[in-house]
């Protein structure tokens, strides 16, 4: 067990960690280059706003919530919110993914403190069951969710829960629990590009075009 | 028949598929937020009517044969296609519970502007034989006989005869050369005739001229509301040739909101080249008449009033400050609804619905939202700057036994004068 446990780890941080890292960046390539090879007409209506500007400037304002709809839909805001910033917090400035970055890109980086970033991770997977819940429970979040939107959940789920627990021995399997950790990192970055965990990309493609659509009018967006 | 419709529906869909819409659809998380800001929905709480739902025969076809991992599922047999059953079904949820207002566009975090999906999922729709009856006899009407409402050439003329005699003021057809080129929507022309003497004044007091082609008159677009590029293509090219004939400086749209939204926005790119005139709101004139010091009024409404945002002039067109600008020059006691502007809550008529009759019973609950809106006004007096949006407010008053009136913009500004 040990031996499969120690070389399932070597895998995963060795070939795996290459495999995975390749299929995300030329997945990442293939969805940008669909959207790009689609392309668009170009407008002849005349300009009454400047699309560029608005464009761009959308890009930033709409990571804040449109008025009066953190009220309307409490969990989604504020669960969306919790889970984005804690994943990133977790993943950026947890002192053994560091050791990772430090050898990858070799720039120096702050670590947080261990019990800070257990705190965020709790917290953070707390609010990806509050999402499930309403995904689950919520009319509308039931009627348009997909098989996918719940196998997305389940891989990025997957490596908070293994991280946590190997990162707190909370099992008498220490190698094995922390090459599930790094396969399931990896299964989340091989999926990123095909499914809409993309959105992490495209959203930017999105707002930019959504407010040089608006911008163009010199209509608000 | 249905086989050579869907197959042409579909095509038609697959054209309107750009970089946007990839970018739109791959960023999707459902989160669902979208249906708060719907109308429909949050009359309703129907979760069908959620925005992004309405489009997925759509996300479908362009998962299915715009992405590589969708073509590959497509060639192993994996995928669904579309059929004329499913599109059968979206019919209620792409014309009925939609007016194409918006708001969704406004909400969603990723960015994706449903609004703009929304109308072309019209096209692949219409296409395929899926389109609401009365659009489709309006759309019959409009390009038989000028309008949507028929032959209204005749009745023009009657209004354009009265207007003359009660404001004293020559109004003309057909003049070449002058600054700027009427065209009025078919419910102004049929029920809300006043505009036409409203204009006549400002313009004289402004010192702008003005005409109205008999050839084409006629602002509205069937084309746009049903999803049809080719028809809206052709009353757009009736309008840019009847201007380019008369050889005028500009062309005004109405008080009319998809008028203002087809021809100034979509018309350019349904012809393929910028017009050889300027396209502007008559709110937008006004306004700019005003700033220059052309437009001034004498006196105020003495009751209190509020203000109807039509969603394709503001949150679609982008006219939000010119409409209250000219309001406060002549209103005392102007009040704002809740969510004014940007965010103002749709008639309920608009995209279409309006003259949809399946759809009357959903609009009337849906009208629910503006109706609260307005009674917490207080205000006796609703202004608006859309025939449309007055004419579908006005029944749903009466609808509600609700005693406020409705007035046009240019027609409040031309009674101060």
């Amino acid at each position: 067990m040990d031996d499969f446990s120690f070389e399932l780890l070597d895998w995963a941080r060795g070939p795996g960690l290459e495999i995975a890292s390749v299929l995300f960046v030329l997945g990442i390539a293939l969805r940008l280059g669909e959207i790009a090879y689609i392309g668009r007409k170009p407008n002849f209506a005349p300009a009454r706003g400047n699309p560029v500007v608005q464009g761009i400037k959308t890009i930033f304002t709409r990571t804040a919530p449109a008025p009066g709809m953190v009220k309307r839909a409490p969990a989604i805001h504020i669960g969306g919110w919790i889970f984005h910033i804690g994943f990133f917090v977790t993943i950026l400035f947890y002192s053994a993914h560091i050791r990772v970055f430090d050898d990858w890109f070799e720039v120096p980086w702050s670590r947080w403190p261990s019990s800070i970033i257990a705190f965020v991770a709790v917290i953070t997977m707390v609010a990806l069951i509050v999402l499930l819940l309403t995904r689950i429970a919520h009319p509308v979040r039931r009627k348009i969710s997909t098989a996918g939107d719940y196998a997305v959940w389940a891989l990025t789920f997957a490596p908070l829960v293994t991280g946590y627990i190997s990162a707190h021995d909370l099992t008498d399997a220490p190698a094995l629990m922390k090459a599930l950790h790094i396969l399931s990192a990896e299964a989340l970055m091989v999926a990123f590009p095909f499914t809409k965990l993309m959105h992490g990309i495209t959203t930017f493609v999105a707002r930019y075009y959504n407010g040089a659509i608006q911008g163009r009018k010199g209509a608000k967006s | 028949m249905t086989d050579a419709l869907l197959k042409n529906g579909i095509k038609a869909l697959r054209q309107q598929i750009d970089a946007p819409v990839a970018a739109f659809f791959s960023s999707c998380v459902h989160c669902g937020l979208c249906a708060e800001a719907c109308l429909f929905y949050v009359e309703t709480k129907d979760p069908r009517y959620t925005p992004i739902y309405k489009l997925e025969p759509m996300r479908r076809l362009w998962r299915n044969e715009f992405t590589v991992v969708g073509r590959i599922a497509t060639w192993l047999g994996l995928t669904k296609s579309i059929t004329d059953d499913e599109l059968t079904q979206w019919e209620t949820l792409v014309y009925d519970s939609c007016t194409m207002c918006g708001r969704c566009s406004l909400v969603c975090p990723v960015g994706n502007d449903i609004t703009y999906m929304v109308r072309k999922m019209r096209e692949g729709m219409s296409v395929s034989g899926h389109a609401p009856v009365e659009l489709t006899e309006a759309a019959a009407r409009h390009l038989d006989l000028g309008s949507p409402m028929g032959k209204l050439l005749p009745a023009l003329e009657a209004q354009v005869a009265h207007a003359r005699a009660d404001t004293n003021i020559d109004i003309t057809f057909d003049t070449p050369g002058v600054d700027y080129m009427v065209i009025l929507s078919a419910q102004e022309t049929a029920v809300y005739p006043g505009v036409i003497g409203a204009m006549a004044q400002l313009f004289k007091q402004a010192g702008v001229t003005w005409t109205i082609s008999s050839e084409c008159f006629e602002a509205s677009n069937v084309g746009v509301q049903i999803g049809n590029r080719d028809l809206a293509r052709t009353l757009i090219q009736r309008i840019v040739d009847a201007a380019e004939k008369l050889n005028v400086k500009g062309v005004i749209s109405p008080e009319c909101g998809h008028a203002y939204q087809a021809l100034r926005w979509e018309g350019p790119n349904l012809i393929g080249r910028a017009y050889d005139f300027e396209v502007i709101h008559i709110i937008e004139l006004l306004d700019k008449l005003r700033a220059q010091g052309r437009l001034k009024t004498k006196g105020q409404f003495p009751g209190r009033v509020t203000f109807h945002d039509p969603c394709q002039i503001n949150r679609r067109g982008g006219i939000d400050a010119e409409p209250r600008r000219l309001l406060n020059m002549v209103a005392a006691d102007f009040v704002e609804m809740e969510d004014a502007g940007t965010w103002s809550w749709c008639c309920s008529g608009g995209g279409g619905v309006g003259a949809n009759r399946r759809a009357d019973a959903l609009r009337k609950k849906a009208f629910g939202r503006k109706k609260r809106q307005l009674e917490n006004t207080e205000a006796a007096t609703i202004v608006t700057m859309c025939a449309y949006c007055h004419h579908t407010i006005e029944d749903a008053l009466e609808e509600n036994n609700m005693e406020m009136e409705v007035v046009s913009l240019t027609e409040l500004m031309a009674a101060y004068l």
